[in-house]
Order: structure tokens, then sequence, then C-alpha cells
């Protein structure tokens, strides 16, 4: 039997899936990824420290807040510059509107869908039209919390190297505070579709990876943990893991010990269980995910818990940005170059950029390692347990669960461009 | 979120080669002198964020460069009727990165669409990774932007 799905739709980008299986073995399973390979990193070179935020925001239009932290965040590492706790308070909020608006959209658009029984949104406008408007209902806020923060729903303008260009406002912030508060109904009633839903049985433990804060829930900080009990600083993060282009794929695979792990949702939830808001960890209760949960489809799971856990952190820290206020600050003019290297939590996992520049600031190397590259190898780990499981049952309900695996991961394959096709008749 | 009543949005990729026409074209407008109360918009690759970019207003000017089997650097001007047609085409295809054929279904069938909408598209000639436009579509900007400059004083006037 072979089983050839190309194009697979609801995730982003263009991937293919193969599998092709013997009697009642499985004799190959493999994900093809069929994007252009991205130059992006060569396209920074020359370029000016103050400039290459701004440049990297490009490369996806779903984690431009994403690529924009990490990136200052390197920037400030290799060039020996530190940021005020305002500057990493607001960061975080930057980065809270976009994990939000990401995590809803997934959510509501490419994963209900199959558990619905439809074949995309489309039909669900039809039928389901609250569940559409309560889903951009959130997703608007996710991007409001950019706007005010970022000064732009998508590809910020006031994240800068060393704090912020412009801040919010105070009556901007007190908006977005009261319409957080708001949106608890619509979180309800999120919480209690979810926990209808049915996810497929499966369990297959695997290594988790985030970073690991202080005393908080994975977003922004300088260290790397593995569910395997060992931490390493940020700055070690690329001689740690191995990266490789399979002969099928334009995109980079990446191990750690030869072995495939896991990035996002659940390896934050995983990695950090316990650090959960009381808010987020009730629901979690409710909705089965432990700090021991191995199951990949419940990562739809855990990024419902993190869309609750958001809320409630974007809460108190409007709180607190209001009660201590907002200043102005000189933006620090650093001496000479360096290298460096910076990760946050972006909506997929962890993502981590590294550069360095010379002695005038222009920028002479660059890396950057994405969350979906460090979990395609595991998510072929998964269908090499998956699928024999399946054997020998009927070959759309092999497709089916194969695909909503792969959708569990939310894979972000992106090219970054959405030419539009015109056909003129 | 934008309160004004018109808005010319951009869409693209400046990483992208010739899908970077978008914002060369609000860049050149963003020199001229406009209406007041008009607002310039850099949409980058927002997807469906384009449905709360232009929520309010009610008159959109979208540009882009698209793929219409046309030499490199032809501009087209689609009106609402034929970006409604537009629509309906790939329904299930992503919807992160959400094509503006995805968008406009999903803005038409949820009543989100403004009551006048333009597409200014240009045919692109190289979508690749790099910076700087092509030159027949480096040529096309500020044709368009005289176009768009011009659809706006009619507006204006129609006002009167």
């Amino acid at each position: 039997m072979k089983i050839a799905v190309n194009h697979l739709t609801r995730i982003e980008g263009h991937a293919n899936l193969v599998i092709n299986a013997g009697d009642g073995t499985l004799e190959e399973c493999r994900l093809e990824v069929v994007e252009t390979p991205r130059f992006f990193e060569a396209i920074l070179l020359g370029r000016h420290y103050s400039e290459v935020a701004h440049m990297v925001a490009r490369i996806c239009g779903v984690c431009s807040h994403s690529h924009t932290l990490a990136s200052l965040t390197a920037t400030e590492r290799a060039l020996n510059l530190t940021v005020s706790d305002q500057t990493l308070n607001l960061r975080k909020l930057l980065a809270f509107g976009e994990i939000l608006q990401s995590h809803v959209l997934h959510l509501y658009f490419m994963a209900l869908p199959d558990y619905l029984g439809v074949p995309s949104l489309f039909p669900l406008v039809q039928t389901h039209r609250d569940v559409v408007g309560r889903a951009l209902r959130l997703k608007k806020l996710g991007n409001d919390l950019c706007n005010v923060v970022g000064g732009r729903p998508v590809h910020p303008v006031t994240p800068c190297v060393g704090g912020f260009a412009a801040l919010p406002g105070r009556a901007e912030l007190q908006d977005l505070r009261q319409r957080l508060g708001e949106a608890l109904p619509d979180l309800e009633e999120t919480i209690d579709l979810f926990a209808s839903l049915d996810l497929p049985d499966f369990l297959r433990e695997t290594v988790y990876l985030s970073l690991i804060p202080e005393s908080e829930y994975p977003l922004l900080g300088d260290t790397v943990t593995f569910s395997s009990g060992f931490s390493l600083p940020v700055a070690e993060f690329e001689s740690t893991v191995s990266e490789y282009l399979p002969e099928r794929s334009t995109a980079k695979y990446a191990l750690v010990n030869r072995q495939s792990y896991q990035v996002g949702p659940l390896a934050r939830t995983r990695n950090a269980f316990h650090r959960l808001s009381p808010m987020a960890r009730k629901v979690a209760d409710a909705l089965g995910l432990t700090a021991a949960s191995a199951n990949p489809f419940q990562n739809l799971t855990a990024r419902l818990v993190e869309v609750v856990q958001i809320v409630d952190q974007s809460l108190h820290l409007i709180d607190n940005l209001l009660l201590d206020g907002l200043r102005q600050e000189t933006l620090p003019v650093p001496a000479g170059g360096g290298c460096g290297a910076g990760a946050v939590e972006a909506p997929r996992g962890l993502l981590y950029h590294r550069y360095s520049y010379d002695e005038d600031g222009l920028l002479t190397g660059a890396n950057c390692i994405i969350p979906t590259a460090q979990n395609l190898a595991n998510i072929e780990g998964d269908l090499q347990v998956l699928i024999p499981r399946l054997f020998p049952g009927p070959r759309e309900e092999l497709t089916r669960q194969a695909e909503m695996l792969i959708r569990a991961y939310d894979p972000c394959i992106s090219c970054s461009t959405h030419l539009v096709k015109i056909d003129f008749v | 979120m934008i309160l004004s009543d018109t808005l010319v949005i951009g869409l693209g990729n400046p990483l992208m080669g010739d899908d970077g026409f978008g914002l060369a074209v609000m860049a050149a407008l963003e020199e001229r002198a406009l209406p007041p109360g008009m607002v310039l918009l850099d949409g980058g690759t927002g997807g469906l964020s384009l449905l709360h970019l232009w929520e309010g207003a009610g008159r959109v000017i979208l540009v882009d460069a698209a793929d219409m089997d046309r030499p490199a650097g032809t501009i087209c001007h689609v009106g609402r009727d034929k970006l409604q047609t537009l629509a309906g085409n790939s329904p299930t295809l992503s919807l992160h990165h959400a094509g503006l054929a995805q968008v406009l279904a999903i803005g038409r069938e949820l009543g989100m669409l403004p009551e006048r909408l333009d597409l200014f598209a240009v045919q692109a000639e190289s979508v690749v990774p790099g910076t700087g436009l092509s030159p027949p579509v480096a040529a096309a900007v500020e044709k368009v932007a005289d176009s768009i400059q011009a659809e706006l004083s009619g507006l204006r006037q129609d006002l009167k």
C-alpha cells in the first residue's frame, strides 16, 4: 500500500507525506518539505545592527514578533547591551499577543475542522458562524496586543535594539486590559468546545525541549532545558543541536545526541507544568493535561491551556505596567562588534538566532533555527509508531490520523510570500 | 482597528524580490500630497489580519504583486466584483499566511469586506529571496502610485 498526500492542507507552507506499507509492516514514512529554500541569513550579511530585526520581522507573517524578539536579543548579546525591566515586560506582552493570535488561529481554523469532520474552515462559516466569529474576536485581541505594543498588528516597528522607539499610551493599555477581561466568556466557550472533542489515544514519550526562565513559564530567557534532565545556556544551543538537510527536504532537520525531540506547547507544559497560572492549571486539569502527558495530539490541549495562561498573565503584566508607569528610555549605543545568540519561545516552540557583527556594527554572520525544523524528525518518529497501529484499517482513516498528527504540531514551513493567482476568463 | 474611512494597504514581503511591490508603492505614496484622512498601511504578509486591519473602513485599495499570466510589470486594476470571484479559489489552502483569495472568501462569508474594494496588481517577474524589484516591476511603482492618487482625487470630488 502506498499513500501519497501531496500538499498537506491546513499547515503553513508546502509539504507532502509519503507512506509505503508492505504486508502489515511500515517500510517507509517520510515528510517531504517542498518549499523553496530560504536564504534570509544571506540577505542579512553586511546590514547594520539597527536594521536586522526589522528585516527578520519579514521572514514570517505569523511569527514576525518572535523573530524580532529573538533577533533583538541575539544582537544585544553580541553587542554586550542590557535592557531594562520595562523593555522586558513590554517584550513579553508583545510575545503574548503573537502566541495568542497564532494559537487561536490554529485551534479554530487548522485543527477544529478535523474534529468536526469537515475539510476546511469554510463549511464552518455556514454551519458554525458563532464559532468562527468567536475565533476572529480572540484572534483580534492578540493582534491588538501586538498593535498597541509593536506599533503594527504584524511586522512590528517600535521594538529596537536596546529598548523601544515608542511606548504604548496609558489609555491604550487600559483599553486592552478591559478587553482582555471581556474575553473571558469567549475563552470559557472555547474551553467547553475543545473539552467536547475526542483526541486520538496515542502515546510516545520523547525528549521535550524549551527555554526555562528562573521562575516564570517559558517565554524569554538564557537557559534551554531538556526533559531528559539537563540544561544549557542558549549560547551553547547551536553546538549541541545537529542540523542536517535530508535529500528529500529543503528544510533543515535537527537532532540532539542523535535523537529527535519536541518543541512547542506540549514541550513547554511538560517542562514547566508547575509554573502555569492557577487559572491555566485549572483548565489543564479539566482537559486532562498533566505534567506527564506524552500524546502529541495533546499539543492541541496545551495550546488552549497556553491561551488561558496568556490572557491571565497579560492582565497582570498590564496592571504592573500601569502601576509603574512607562518612561521613555535612552537607547544604548554599542561600542565595537561581537558574537551572540538569543532565543524566545515562539508559538511553535524555541526559536534561536545567532549573529556576529564587525567593529562598525555590520553583520558578518547569522544563523536561525526555527521550531518546525526541530519538530520534523520527531513528527516522523511519531508517524512510524502511529501508522503500524492503524494496520490493517481503512486507508482513509490512516491518512486522516497521519494528517491530524502532523497538524497537531502546527508546522510552519513558510515561504513568507502570498502571491495571489488571478485567472482572467 | 484603524479609524479611517479610506485605506491604501500595501501587501507583500520585501525580502522576496517582486513581492515587495506593494510596500514600494506605499513608500512612493508617502512622498505625495494625498487627501486628508486617508491612511497608508503596510499589510505585509499578515494574512487574515487584513480583516481586522480594514475593519470600519468604507473604502480600501490593496496593492500587491500577483501571478496573472501576463508580461512582467503589467498593471491590472481589479474591482470588487472580480475580487469576489477570486475568493472562490483554493479554499482549503493554508490560512496562516492566507492568500488574498482566502481572506476575501472568509470576509465575504462573514460580511467583513469593505463596501468599496479595489486591488492594483502588478505581474511579478521574480519572487525569490532577495531585496529589490525586477526592472519591469520597478517601472510600475510610480504608475500605480499615479493611478491611486487619481482614484483618491476622484473620490474627493465624489464627496463634494
